[in-house]
């Protein structure tokens, strides 16, 4: 009788100790995990590029390392444009798999053709002049 | 069964009370994530701050009262930024106020919505997370042409989520 209430409780410790890991495992993987997913990185790099673009001044040439972006939309089988700019209504959107992506606005004047992408490189490459 | 159930204090290893202690820890472990990395995405200050430095520099650099003051003087195309963003998508705001120094002000310049001036008046006193992120800068300019000195006080606000 002693025997199986002493069994009972190493098995209740036991159980008790793998669930603590299993939650705090998920726990790691999500808290790590979450900062990388699909639409953060697409919110991150929309509004990097914006700010780039308002912040370099006219005349500048700025280039931003897109690798990672290259690499999600590989996961993603994604083969569309991974980054478009819409110059008429002067918004940047970001995306790495079928679907509307992350948009964000810039308020600088740009001409069409002032972002491009160098694929082999995969970075993006920003050129700023004064618009009159 | 008998895991759960168990007579003695000291032998609950397994209670309701500790999947309800898990299920606490779980939901504030995820809200406090998500509150971070929303935190993280607001680059509404450094907008504002972004908008003051162009509009501050683009005035100042070769300050001419006179071509500022003419009513067909445009802004927008002087400075370089899209007036789109400012009427129709009402994402940014600025205010712009020139005064001949220690006199009161003598031209401004009002963009964007209504109300965002009076919000960030209130933002420049206690900070709101939920009203636009304001910044503002005074500086000084100097006319050539009339030898006078100015004050270029310019606010501007972004409120792009």
């Amino acid at each position: 009788m002693k025997s199986k209430k002493s069994q009972n409780l190493i098995t209740g410790v036991i159980m008790f100790l793998i669930l603590n890991v299993v939650f705090f495992s998920i726990m790691f993987i999500f808290v790590g995990s979450v900062g990388k997913t699909e639409g953060f990185i697409e919110k991150e790099y929309s509004r990097k590029i914006s700010l780039m673009i308002d912040k370099s001044l006219p005349g500048t040439e700025v280039s931003i390392d897109i690798s990672e972006l290259y690499s999600y939309a590989r996961n993603n089988n994604y083969a569309g444009n991974i980054v478009t700019m819409d110059y008429v209504n002067n918004k940047v959107i970001v995306k790495l798999k079928d679907g509307e992506g992350s948009s964000f606005y810039y308020f600088s004047k740009l001409n069409s053709g002032a972002v491009s992408i160098d694929e082999k490189k995969m970075a993006l490459i920003i050129k700023t002049w004064a618009c009159s | 069964m008998g895991l759960f159930i168990n007579k003695k204090a000291d032998e609950k290893y397994l209670s309701i009370w500790m999947f309800l202690i898990w299920a606490i820890i779980g939901v504030s472990i995820v809200l406090g994530v998500l509150m971070f990395y929303s935190v993280q995405a607001d680059v509404r200050q450094i907008e504002a701050q972004l908008l003051t430095d162009r509009l501050s520099a683009c005035i100042i650099s070769g300050f001419n009262y006179e071509e500022i003051a003419k009513s067909n003087f445009d802004i927008y195309t002087t400075c370089s930024i899209y007036k789109n963003v400012f009427d129709k998508e009402n994402l940014y705001y600025f205010n712009i106020d020139i005064s001949e120094e220690g006199n009161e002000s003598i031209l401004k310049t009002i963009s964007g919505g209504n109300n965002w001036k009076t919000e960030c008046d209130y933002q420049f006193i206690k900070k709101e997370d939920k009203f636009p992120q304001c910044a503002k800068q005074d500086s000084t300019a100097f006319d050539s042409k009339t030898n006078k000195k100015y004050t270029v006080s310019v606010i501007a606000a972004s409120n792009q989520k």
